[in-house]
C-alpha cells in the first residue's frame, strides 16, 4: 500500500519558486531518500508534507487521506496528518527527560505504544538514559532519542530531515546502519532527505534526485549511479573527469580514447564523462620517455602518460595524469585507485577505462 | 548543509486573520492609540500660549534637555564601560561581588539620590559641618562649595544611578566576544580596550546608552527638585501649572525629536549588535589575575560608581532613621505601600501577560507584518512619563465618552466614566511605558528557543495550545519571570505619570516620598525611601542571575 503521494507539488517563497512539479509516491515499508544540494527545496518539501508549511499548489495523500490539496483547499494541521518527523537540529524537548521526550506524542491512553516506548528504551542503551536530560547526551544518543520519538506515535510515515548530519564522520557510519536497522524493524515507510550521496546509496530503496527544486531521477541505488539521467546526476557522486567532443561514425573521439555509443547522432556534440574510480592506471615498467604522438592519441585505451601528482587518501590513492590535448593546454584527469598506488610524480602510467563508467551526454549549455 | 540554526519561520507566512490575530491586532491600538492622541491632543487650540512659549521658555528646554542629556551620557559612559571592562579584564579580590553590586544603583530613582544629596551636601548637611569643623571656618563666605541642585550636579546623579544600563550592555558584550579575538591582539601586542573590547563592544554601550538617555529625558524627579527647566519638566508644568493640556501635549509633539533621535540609535545599535551577539559555543577570555596596588585600582574604580550611586544615598537615609525620624510604619505610609504593591503587582502581571499574548501571537500565528505591529505595540518605553500621561488621558478620555454615548443612547444608562482620571489610567499608561520590558523578555526567550520545538509539538500530534502549555511556557517562564520583576521595579519607582494621574489622596510610596521631599522634610520620609530601594534590590539580583543563565547557560550545555 502506498503511504504517501506528492502530486504535481510546487511551492513559491515570494516570487521565488523553491519547488516546481514534484510527484513520486512513498511505498509500504520502503525508504526513500530526497538527494540533492543545499537549498534545493529538500527540507521544504518535507515541511509542506507534514503540514508546516502551507501547501500552495499540487495534492498530498498520507495512507488514504488527503491530507493537503490547493483545488479544495484542505489542510490538515501536522497534529492530525499522523506524521513522524525527525528534526535536522533534533529538536528534542530540553525540559523533559529522555522518557518524557519519546512519550510526548504517545497519549496515555495507549498501553500498547507505552509499551513500546519501554521495550525500545531497553533494547538500546538510551535505557540508562531514560532520566537524564537531553542535554547530557551525546549526538549520537541525541539523534537515537529524536528516532525514538518521531516513531512512538507510529506514524504512517516517518519524515527524517538530515537525520545524520549533526554527527561527527568517525559515528555516522555506525548510527546510520543502527538507524536503518531500526526503520526496517519496524517497517515504517521513510522519507528521508539528505544531501549526501554515500548516505542516500546506503539508506535508500530508492532515490529521488533533486536539483533547483525539481526531481531529475527517481530509480534505486544502483540505477542512479550506473545510469544517471543527466549529468547533475552524476555530479553529485563528486569529481568527475568532463571531456568535450563529437559523434562520428557512432564513436566518440577523445585523447584517452574512442566510445561507442548508441543513442546519439553522427554531428552532436557531446560531453563525456569518466568517473575518476573508472580509470586504472599501471606503472610503466620502462617509465619509458617515450612521447605519446598525436596521431596515436586516440586509437588505443591504453598508453602511458605523465604523473603530474598522487597522494594517498587513506583506503584509495588519488592520482593526477596530464594527456596531451593538440595544441592546448594538456587535459588534467583525476583516477582514484584502491590502496597505497604513488607513482613517481613525472613518471608515467598507462590507462585502462572502463566503459560502465563513462558516461555521455549531448552538450548543452546549462549541465 | 548549512542552514541557520533557527531560520525564519514568518518570513515567508501569509497573515490568516483568525481570531488570535484580531485580538492581538487590537491589543497593539490600545498600546500605540495614546501616542498618536498626543499629536490629537497638541492640534487643539491653546490660546496663544504655544507661540509665547516657543518664543520665550522653549529655546531653554532644548537646551536644558540637550545639556543634561549630554552630561548623563558622558557620566554614565565612565562609569558603565570602565567598571565593565574592569570586571572583564581582571580578576581581584571583591571581583564577584562587584559584579553585580554595580548593577545595585538601578535600583536607587533618579529622583531619589536628588533629594538624599541636596541633604547631604547642603550647608547644614553632614559634609559641610565637617568642613567647617575641620578646618574651623564660620560662614559660607569663607569657603568654596559646589552646589549640587545645578546642571552638573544633575548629571553626575542620574548618571550615577543610569550607568547600569551601559555597564550591563557594556559587560555582556564583552563577554560574548570570543577570546580568540582578544588573542589576536594579545599576539600583536595592541592594547586590547581600544583595539578589540569597546570596538566590539559599541553598538552594545550605544544600545544601553540610549536607554539611559530615554530615562534621562522622562526623568521628573530630579529635574524638579533642582528646578532644572527641561522639556519634561516644562510639560509638567504647562499642564499642572497653567492648566494647559493643549500646549503640554505641543511640548509633548516637540519632544517626539528627541525620542525619535534616541529610538533611531537604539535600533540602529540592536541591529549592529548582532555581529558581536555570538551564539556560537565560543570561550569568553579568562581575566588576568591582578594583585597589591593594581588589584587596589581596580577595586577602587568598581567602588566609585556604587558609593555615589548607592551606599550614600543609602547611608544616608538609614542616618535619618537611626536619628529616630521617619520611624514609625504610620497608617499614611503602609496605604501608600499597599498601593504601591497593588500597582506594581498587577501591571507587571498585565505587562507580562499582554507580551505574552501579543509575542506568542505574532511569532506562532502571524507573519513578518505582524511582528512588527506588536513590536510597535511596546514603543511606549521611549516616551516620558509626563509625555504618556497626556495620550492616556486624551486617549481614555475618548473613550469614556464614546462609552458613555453607547450606553446612553443604547440603554438610557448614564456611565461615570472610568477612564478619565483614577487608578486605572495610571495602569494604562504603565502598561504602555512598560510593555518593551515584557514584550523584549517575552522575544529573548523565544529567541533562545528553536522554532522547531513548536513543530515538533505539532508533528507528534498535539495542538497549538498544548505546545504553548507545555512547551513554549516552561522555556520561556524564566526570561517571563525576570521580565514580570523588572516591571515591578519600574512601577514601585515610578513618579511623575502616578503624580499627574492619582485620584485625590491616592499615594504611592514615590508620591508619599515626593510630598515631603518637596517640602525639605525628607527625614521625614527616610523609611519609605529606603522601601523603594530595597524593593528594586532584590528583583535586581535574581534578574541578574537570570541574566547570567541565558547570556553564558547556552555555552555551558
Amino acid at each position: 500500500m502506498t503511504r504517501i503521494i506528492i502530486d504535481n507539488l510546487s511551492h513559491k517563497f515570494g516570487s521565488t519558486p523553491v519547488l516546481q512539479d514534484i510527484s513520486f509516491f512513498v511505498d509500504e515499508g520502503e525508504v526513500v531518500c530526497l538527494l540533492g544540494p543545499s537549498g534545493c527545496g529538500k527540507t521544504t518539501l518535507l515541511r509542506i508534507a507534514a503540514g508546516l508549511e502551507r501547501l500552495q499548489q499540487g495534492k498530498i495523500i498520507i495512507g488514504k487521506t488527503v491530507v493537503a490539496e490547493a483545488s479544495s483547499g484542505i489542510n490538515l494541521p501536522p497534529e492530525n496528518r499522523g506524521v513522524g518527523l525527525m528534526f535536522q537540529d533534533y529538536s528534542l524537548f530540553p525540559h523533559l527527560n529522555v522518557r518524557d521526550n519519546i512519550c510526548f506524542g504517545v497519549g496515555a491512553g495507549s498501553p500498547d505504544r507505552q509499551a513500546w516506548v519501554d521495550n525500545a528504551l531497553s533494547l538500546m542503551d538510551v535505557k540508562f538514559h531514560a532520566e537524564s536530560f537531553p542535554h547530557t547526551l551525546s549526538g549520537g544518543q541525541q539523534q537515537r532519542v529524536a528516532l525514538l520519538r518521531a516513531l512512538a506515535p507510529k506514524p504512517r510515515i516517518l519524515l527524517l530531515d538530515e537525520p545524520f548530519s549533526g554527527l561527527d564522520v568517525t559515528r555516522r557510519a555506525s548510527v546510520r546502519k543502527e538507524t536503518l536497522s531500526i526503520l526496517k524493524d519496524t517497517g515504517v515507510s521513510t522519507l528521508m532527505v539528505t544531501h549526501d550521496p554515500e548516505e542516500a546509496m546506503f539508506m535508500a530503496d530508492r532515490i529521488l534526485v533533486m536539483r533547483e527544486g525539481r526531481m531529475i531521477q527517481d530509480g534505486t541505488p544502483t540505477e542512479i549511479y550506473a545510469h544517471p539521467a543527466s549529468p547533475a546526476v552524476l555530479n553529485f557522486f563528486g569529481t568527475i573527469n568532463t571531456l568535450s567532443s563529437n559523434v562520428a561514425d557512432g564513436q566518440v573521439a577523445t585523447p584517452l580514447g574512442n566510445f561507442e555509443t548508441t543513442d546519439l547522432c553522427n554531428g552532436d556534440a557531446v560531453e563525456l564523462f569518466i568517473r575518476p574510480e573508472g580509470i586504472q592506471l599501471e606503472e610503466d615498467g620502462l617509465n619509458s620517455f617515450k612521447t605519446v604522438e598525436e596521431e596515436d592519441i586516440g586509437k588505443s585505451t591504453k598508453q602511458s602518460f605523465e604523473v603530474v601528482s598522487a597522494q594517498l587518501l587513506g583506503n584509495v590513492s588519488l592520482v593526477v595524469i596530464a594527456i596531451p590535448n593538440r595544441n592546448k593546454e594538456p587535459l588534467m584527469i583525476e583516477a582514484r585507485m584502491p590502496g597505497n598506488f604513488l607513482p613517481d610524480k613525472g613518471g608515467r602510467v598507462t590507462v585502462k577505462i572502463d566503459p560502465n563508467q563513462v558516461f555521455m551526454f549531448k552538450a548543452s549549455k546549462d549541465n | 548543509m548549512v542552514v541557520g540554526l533557527f531560520p525564519n519561520l514568518t518570513r515567508h507566512r501569509q497573515l490568516h486573520f483568525n481570531s488570535w490575530v484580531v485580538a492581538s491586532l487590537f491589543l497593539s491600538l490600545l498600546f500605540i492609540g495614546p501616542i498618536f492622541a498626543i499629536f490629537f491632543a497638541a492640534l487643539g487650540d491653546s490660546g496663544g500660549l504655544w507661540n509665547h512659549l516657543f518664543q520665550t521658555v522653549l529655546p531653554r528646554y532644548v537646551t536644558n534637555t540637550i545639556l543634561l542629556m549630554f552630561g548623563v551620557a558622558i557620566f554614565s559612559l565612565v562609569f558603565g564601560v570602565s567598571s565593565a571592562w574592569i570586571v572583564f579584564r581582571y580578576s581581584f579580590i571583591g571581583r564577584p561581588l562587584m559584579q553585580w553590586l554595580l548593577l545595585l544603583p538601578a535600583a536607587v530613582p533618579a529622583y531619589l539620590i536628588a533629594y538624599t544629596y541636596t541633604d547631604f551636601l547642603e550647608y547644614a548637611g553632614p559634609v559641610q559641618k565637617m568642613l567647617r569643623l575641620y578646618f574651623g571656618w564660620q560662614s559660607v563666605q569663607e569657603y568654596w562649595f559646589p552646589e549640587i541642585r545645578s546642571m552638573g550636579g544633575a548629571m553626575m546623579i542620574m548618571g550615577s544611578v543610569l550607568y547600569p544600563y551601559v555597564y550591563v550592555m557594556a559587560r555582556a558584550a564583552f563577554f560574548l566576544t570570543p577570546a580568540s579575538l582578544y588573542e589576536v591582539g594579545m599576539l600583536s601586542q595592541r592594547n586590547l580596550f581600544w583595539t578589540v573590547g569597546l570596538p566590539l563592544a559599541r553598538p552594545a554601550i550605544a544600545a544601553g546608552l540610549a536607554l539611559a538617555l530615554m530615562e534621562t529625558i522622562s526623568d521628573f524627579g530630579t529635574v524638579e527638585y533642582f528646578a532644572i527647566e527641561t522639556l519634561t519638566l516644562g510639560i509638567f508644568n504647562v499642564w499642572l501649572g497653567m492648566n494647559n493640556l493643549t500646549a503640554a501635549a505641543q511640548i509633548s509633539a516637540f519632544a517626539f525629536l528627541f525620542i525619535i533621535a534616541l529610538l533611531v540609535l537604539e535600533k540602529k545599535a540592536r541591529a549592529r549588535r548582532r555581529f558581536t551577539d555570538t551564539t556560537s559555543k565560543a570561550v569568553s577570555l579568562q581575566p588576568k589575575v591582578v594583585s597589591g596596588v593594581r588589584a587596589f585600582v581596580c577595586f577602587l574604580a568598581c567602588s566609585i560608581p556604587i558609593i555615589i550611586g548607592l551606599l550614600i544615598p543609602i547611608i544616608v537615609l538609614l542616618g535619618f532613621v537611626f536619628q529616630g525620624y521617619s520611624l514609625g510604619l504610620n497608617k499614611a505610609v503602609l496605604d501608600a505601600a499597599i498601593n504601591s504593591l497593588t500597582l506594581a503587582i498587577s501591571i507587571a502581571l498585565l505587562v507580562v501577560a499582554s507580551a505574552v499574548f501579543l509575542g506568542f501571537v505574532a511569532r506562532f500565528q502571524g507573519n513578518k507584518a505582524l511582528e512588527k505591529v506588536s513590536a510597535l505595540a511596546s514603543i511606549g518605553y521611549a516616551f516620558p512619563g509626563t509625555i504618556l500621561a497626556i495620550g492616556v488621558v486624551t486617549a481614555g478620555g475618548a473613550i469614556d465618552s464614546g462609552i458613555y454615548k453607547f450606553f446612553y443612547n443604547n440603554f438610557g444608562i448614564t456611565y461615570d466614566g472610568w477612564l478619565t482620571s483614577g487608578v486605572l489610567l495610571i495602569v494604562l499608561a504603565c502598561v504602555i511605558r512598560f510593555q518593551a520590558i515584557g514584550f523584549g523578555a517575552v522575544t529573548s526567550g523565544l529567541e533562545r528557543l528553536s522554532p522547531n520545538l513548536m513543530d515538533a509539538n505539532l508533528v507528534l500530534g498535539r495542538g497549538f495550545a498544548h505546545g504553548i502549555r507545555r512547551v513554549i511556557f516552561p522555556l520561556a517562564s524564566l526570561s517571563l519571570i525576570a521580565g514580570g520583576m523588572l516591571v515591578f521595579v519600574d512601577v514601585m519607582k515610578e513618579l511623575p505619570m502616578t503624580l499627574l494621574l492619582r485620584p485625590f489622596n491616592y499615594e504611592t510610596l514615590p508620591t508619599y516620598v515626593y510630598q515631603f521631599a518637596k517640602d525639605e522634610l525628607l527625614e521625614e520620609a527616610a523609611f519609605p525611601a529606603l522601601i523603594i530601594i530595597a524593593t528594586g534590590v532584590l528583583p535586581i539580583l535574581f534578574m541578574n542571575s537570570v541574566l547570567n543563565k541565558i547570556t553564558w547557560g547556552r555555552s555551558k550545555a
